[in-house]
């Protein structure tokens, strides 16, 4: 089994009109045809946006890249049930939202203590934005696995608006698109998801 | 710091701030504001941070390894995509179906008398076990310009009349061991009336001659064609054939028991006989 690699210029089918040969929308189109170097552009252009949201999903990189590689399968193997009534992004971040719920719940299932020292140290080497104090990048870890719990025990419509507006700071316009609300649905949710994550963090924010 | 306020510095501090936010904000007291700000700033700050994601070593080459590996493009699937290869076997399902109801109902048109015919032929089935069924039974609705139609009425509401046999008529193959053997002509029974089993009257006239025969007398022959006479002329007396076959009820029986049972009663084997054929003694 193989890919068609042909180029679209060589095909028959003409792309339809108005469409922008390097949107979103014409590369959906041209992969539904069978054109899979169409389906990699889509791939190489939102891979980081997906992995960012499956990263808050399942806080360990190759989980959060199982997660995108799951997600990208799912989307090209239903291409046709896309409508071109969303953006493909908001369509995408749906099918990997669906998927890192149940990667989370898992995830949340097997951890235990020593995973938890593992991803730490993982991320320790990865990432960056720490200090020369050692002490000082233990107690900002503590911070941050404090935080990503927190965030993790929220309600799913809660974490989303958390993680897309504050940590992947997105669009009200497309978090709406997301959540298929209006802007101000959007705003509001978004809101009382803040304010459900400061009561939980209160005591580790130097609150009451 | 009510709940209009607090909305009012979480706009503020994430950046998201509206009209009368800071009216809001102005009538609190500033240093409950300066707290609570401090928090949401931090809170923000640590939000951000978590933004910052080791990179992704995901390529485009894993990707297509993994779509080949779990299958290409699927085609959606209607469930009525292959209707056609299930045309004509429902359609010829459904012919044959419409022939079976039809039958029945196209013989019954072909005899003259329709409606009442049918309720007759409705009602044969459960009359046709073991059951008689008798004319005033049958429901014969009123024949009227409709019946031309054929329509079934079958009584619904008037339960089906029938008449059971008795269980008792059923005959029993098994004779019970306690009552008695009925009782038939045997050879044994020696009746001074013509019986079953008597020769001929030809062949017994021949054996009358052969025996007078030698010793031939006119007295004996005359005796003997007098009882000829009177042996062919049995039926004509008072006993008939059929009541001579019968066994004699006056003549009493005796019961041998011998020795052995019998395997199908597992009762000692007796028998039956006339007394009169029976010598008591040693």
């Amino acid at each position: 089994m193989r890919f068609d690699q042909t180029p679209m210029s060589d095909r028959s089918k003409v792309l339809p009109a108005g469409l922008d040969p390097e949107s979103d929308e014409a590369l959906v189109w041209k992969a539904r045809e069978g054109d899979f170097s169409a389906f990699e552009k889509l791939f190489e252009r939102h891979r980081d946006l997906v992995y960012r949201y499956a990263y808050q999903m399942a806080p360990r990189r190759d989980d959060a890249e199982d997660i995108v590689q799951e997600a990208f399968i799912k989307a090209y193997q239903n291409l046709k049930r896309y409508r071109d009534e969303a953006k493909f992004t908001t369509w995408l971040l749906r099918i990997t939202a669906n998927l890192g719920t149940d990667r989370a719940r898992m995830y949340n299932r097997r951890k235990s203590l020593e995973e938890r020292e593992a991803a730490g140290s993982l991320t320790w080497m990865t990432v960056g934005n720490y200090s020369e104090d050692p002490i000082d990048n233990i107690e900002q870890e503590e911070r941050r696995a404090l935080l990503r719990d927190a965030i993790a025990a929220l309600p799913d419509h809660h974490k989303n608006a958390i993680v897309f507006r504050d940590i992947q700071e997105m669009e009200y316009d497309d978090i709406a698109e997301f959540f298929g609300c209006s802007v101000g649905g959007a705003k509001l949710r978004v809101l009382r998801a803040r304010r459900a994550l400061r009561d939980r963090l209160a005591p580790m924010l130097g609150g009451e | 710091m009510n709940n209009e306020q607090m909305d009012a510095l979480f706009r503020k501090v994430f950046g998201d701030v509206e009209n009368g936010d800071e009216q809001l904000l102005g009538s609190v007291n500033g240093g409950a504001i300066n707290r609570e700000e401090t928090i949401l700033t931090n809170l923000k700050l640590e939000l951000k941070n978590l933004g910052e994601v080791p990179e992704c070593q995901l390529s485009s080459d894993r990707l297509r390894d993994a779509i080949l590996s779990k299958g290409t493009m699927r085609e959606p699937v209607s469930p009525f995509a292959n209707w056609w290869k299930f045309a004509v076997p429902v359609a010829a399902c459904a012919a044959l179906a419409v022939f079976v109801l039809q039958m029945p109902r196209s013989q019954v048109i072909d005899e003259p008398d329709t409606q009442g015919s049918i309720a007759t032929k409705l009602e044969q089935p459960s009359a046709t076990l073991e059951n008689k069924i008798e004319p005033n039974d049958v429901v014969v609705p009123p024949v009227t310009e409709q019946s031309a139609k054929v329509e079934i009425v079958l009584p619904i509401d008037q339960p089906t009349i029938v008449k059971k046999t008795s269980p008792s008529t059923v005959k029993n193959s098994r004779r019970p061991v306690t009552k008695p053997r009925p009782q038939y002509a045997s050879r044994t029974t020696v009746s001074d009336q013509a019986g079953v089993g008597a020769p001929s009257p030809a062949a017994m006239a021949d054996m009358v001659a052969a025996d007078l025969k030698p010793k031939s007398s006119p007295s004996v022959a005359g005796i003997a064609a007098g009882a000829l006479e009177g042996f062919e002329n049995r039926d004509s007396g008072s006993t008939s054939r059929g009541s001579a076959a019968k066994p004699d009820e006056s003549s009493p029986k005796v019961v041998i028991v011998t020795a052995g049972t019998n395997p199908d009663t597992r009762a000692s084997n007796a028998t039956e006989v006339d007394k009169k054929n029976v010598v008591f003694g040693g």
